[in-house]
This record gives structure tokens, C-alpha cells and sequence, in this order.
């Protein structure tokens, strides 16, 4: 069964992680368009008025101009940052990593608790570091960013361990 | 000279020991790094400073990874390596702490039964040192997410490094216990942690296949006059 849950873990959650992307990151591209629509025609004003020193827009008005946009800018960027980037993107990362992890676990000449360690290692992992991004930044369960540690932590045991599960467990062809 | 004949008996697996020598690898980095922030102060660079704590979190996360999955392995690995083997829950693991104390308070005369893993009064200890570990790599972890100025006033700080005093007493123990074992009892443990074999005499390992009963299907590597 190891590798295998690895496998059928990672294709949920991927599906998971993947739909953050189209239902809460995409509609925040109109805010951020606008945004930095607003930031470089501001730009683009105060360089104007930068070049002709006879124009009519006084400097405080430019500056005021200046920091809406910039802090329109910021805002937007927050914003995404807020709902979902992180658990976005490391959530598909951890849930490919899940499904090469199980197909390379299902092929190691390892014994059946080092591929079990591997198995557990990797699906803690993705659920304590992801899936507490996941809870905290979309689902807004806050407490959940204290365990983050403890999947970062199974990421880098699983990512050593198999590499010590490569070395002993990929058996030689018959050419090298 | 007399030379007693001896066997060679499995007992650490390739696991337990490569996540042992990570361990001890990540740990003296901390350990290191941990005794200069310690003994400089704030005396040390500002640059340096920052570059040292840098290699103190990469490494304190590596070392994480290693305790984290030992911690797993406590329950998916084999029987010497499991909790059953470190946690006193049979009548014998007690009886075995007692013998080790007596053991000690005799001045390390006279003999202990032979353990073909953990002895039994290292387990608990060792099952100890990872609460405490753990504890550091929380704390730690904690102190690394704060800025400068509310770090040195974090309750977290102190944590930090009371533990580190722990870990410190428990390395002395630990070094001092593998040296007084391998003295008077020369099963090979240090040497055990590399390749994985205990070295036992005929007696000893008749002892232990009574308790283990599997080391006669191969458990024995390999007899040695």
C-alpha cells in the first residue's frame, strides 16, 4: 500500500490546491490590472509634469496621486496574498511531489517500514505544511500556521530519506 | 591471552543508524553555532551574527527532519527500534533499569544482563531527549519568526535555551554512558551504530535468543573466534 496512498493522496490533493487557483486568484487579476493601471498613469503624469515645469498640476497633488496608486498597488497585492497563494502554489507542489514520491516508492527494493516511513513522511508533510496554509489563508483558521513547522520538518526527513531509499533501493541494470 | 569467541548479532537497522548520524551531525552544527551566540553575547558582528543564525535555522530544520522521523520511525520501524524498546512497559524493562542503577551505584563492577537493543535504562532517557528536542526545534522556530528587538525579550528565548543546557547535560551523559558500556561490557556498541552489529559471547547470545527468538533466523551475522 505504500506509494500507492502517496499516489491516490496526491491526485486529491492536487485537485484540491489546483481549484484556488481559478476560484480565488484569477478574479483578484481584474483588482491588480486596475491597480497598476492607476500606478502607471500616475507615473506617467508626474513624468510629464517632471519634464514640463510650466504645467498646471501642483507637486502635491501629483504626490497624492502618487501614493493612492502605490497604495492600490500594495492592497492588491496583499489581498492575494492573503487568499490562497501560498497554499496555491506549495499545495500543488507537495501533491505532484506526493505523486512521484509514491510511483518512485512502489519501485525501491526497500524494506516495508522504511516505504511506509516514506509514505507517512511525505503525506505529513503535505497536509502539516500546505494544508495548514490551506486552513489558515483560505478557510481563515489562523491557529493553523503554528503547525506549519511540523511539515516542514516531514518535507525535509522525506526528501533526505529517499534519497538514502534511491541509494540503496534502485537495483543496477544490466548496463550503468 | 584468553580470547573469548563472539558473535555477531544484528541489532541497529540501516535506519535508525543513518537517522542517528544525522542527528549528531545537525545537532553539533546547532550546538556549535548555539555556543557562540551563548559566549559572545552581543559582542559578535552584526554580519557575522546574521550569517550565524542563518546556519543555525537551516541546520536546526535539518535536524528537525531527522528527529521528526526517527519519531516516526519509533512506530512503523523494527522491534529495536520502537517506543516498546525505549518506554519501560514490561515487568523485565523495570527490572532491567533496576540492575543498570545498581549497576552504577556499584562502580560498574560485576555484570548486566546483555540487551540486544536500547538499554533499559537509555530508553527512557533517550525517549526524554526527544521532548526536549523537539521542544528546541518548536522554540527555535518560534525565535526565528520574531524581530531582533522581541526576540531577546521572548519567554521563548529562555526556553531555548534551557534546553540547550539539557541537551548539552544529555551529550555528556550520552558520551559518558557508550564510554563506561564499551569498557566493561565490550559488545562493540560504538562500531554497532555504523554497521548495525552488536558483538556478543556464546552465553550472552544463548540469553538473548531466549528473549528474541527471531535472531535464530538470521539475526546472527556472522561468529567470530
Amino acid at each position: 500500500m505504500s506509494g500507492k496512498i502517496n499516489i491516490i493522496f496526491g491526485f486529491f490533493y492536487l485537485a484540491l490546491t489546483a481549484v484556488l487557483g481559478p476560484a480565488f486568484l484569477v478574479p483578484q487579476f481584474g483588482d491588480r490590472g486596475a491597480a497598476m493601471k492607476q500606478a502607471s498613469q500616475a507615473v506617467a503624469e508626474a513624468q510629464t509634469a517632471a519634464q514640463a515645469p510650466e504645467s498646471k498640476t501642483s507637486v502635491a497633488e501629483l504626490g497624492q496621486k502618487n501614493a493612492a496608486a502605490l497604495s492600490a498597488l500594495l492592497e492588491a497585492d496583499k489581498k492575494q496574498q492573503i487568499v490562497g497563494k501560498g497554499a496555491h502554489s506549495h499545495g500543488n507542489l507537495e501533491a505532484l511531489l506526493n505523486i512521484v514520491a509514491g510511483f518512485i516508492i512502489l519501485s525501491l527494493a526497500i524494506p516495508c517500514n522504511f516505504k511506509r516511513l516514506l509514505t507517512l513522511l511525505f503525506i505529513v508533510g503535505a497536509l502539516f505544511h500546505s494544508g495548514m496554509l490551506y486552513l489558515g489563508s483560505v478557510l481563515g483558521i489562523g491557529f493553523a500556521f503554528k503547525f506549519l513547522l511540523i511539515g516542514e520538518v516531514a518535507l525535509i526527513g522525506g526528501l533526505v530519506l529517499m534519497g538514502v531509499a534511491a541509494a540503496i533501493g534502485i537495483k543496477k541494470q544490466g548496463c550503468s | 591471552m584468553d580470547r573469548q569467541s563472539y558473535n555477531l548479532v544484528i541489532a541497529w537497522d540501516p535506519v535508525l543508524r543513518f537517522l542517528h548520524w544525522w542527528n549528531v551531525c545537525f545537532m553539533s552544527v546547532q550546538v556549535l553555532t548555539g555556543a557562540v551566540f551563548m559566549l559572545s553575547g552581543s559582542g559578535l558582528d552584526k554580519g557575522l551574527e546574521a550569517r550565524l543564525i542563518s546556519i543555525h535555522a537551516a541546520s536546526g530544520l535539518f535536524f528537525g527532519g531527522g528527529l521528526f522521523s526517527r519519531i516516526l520511525w519509533l512506530f512503523v520501524g523494527p522491534k529495536a527500534a520502537s517506543w516498546a524498546d525505549m518506554l519501560p512497559v514490561t515487568s523485565g524493562q523495570w527490572a532491567g533499569i533496576a540492575e543498570t542503577i545498581r549497576f552504577y551505584l556499584r562502580g560498574f563492577k560485576g555484570s548486566l544482563s546483555p540487551s540486544l537493543a536500547h538499554n533499559a535504562l537509555a530508553g527512557p532517557v533517550y525517549l526524554g531527549f526527544f521532548v526536549i528536542a523537539a521542544m528546541q526545534v518548536a522554540s527555535g522556530s518560534m525565535l526565528l519568526g520574531l524581530p531582533d528587538k522581541l526576540r531577546s525579550n521572548s519567554p521563548a528565548l529562555d526556553m531555548h535555551e534551557a534546553g540547550f543546557a539539557l541537551i548539552l547535560a544529555y551529550i555528556g551523559a550520552h558520551l559518558l554512558a557508550v564510554f563506561v558500556h564499551e569498557l566493561t561490557e565490550r559488545h562493540g556498541i560504538v562500531p554497532a551504530m555504523i554497521h548495525g552489529r552488536k558483538q556478543f559471547t556464546q552465553t550472552q547470545t544463548d540469553e538473548l535468543i531466549e528473549k528474541y527468538p527471531h535472531l535464530n533466523e538470521g539475526g546472527i551475522d556472522e561468529r567470530k573466534d
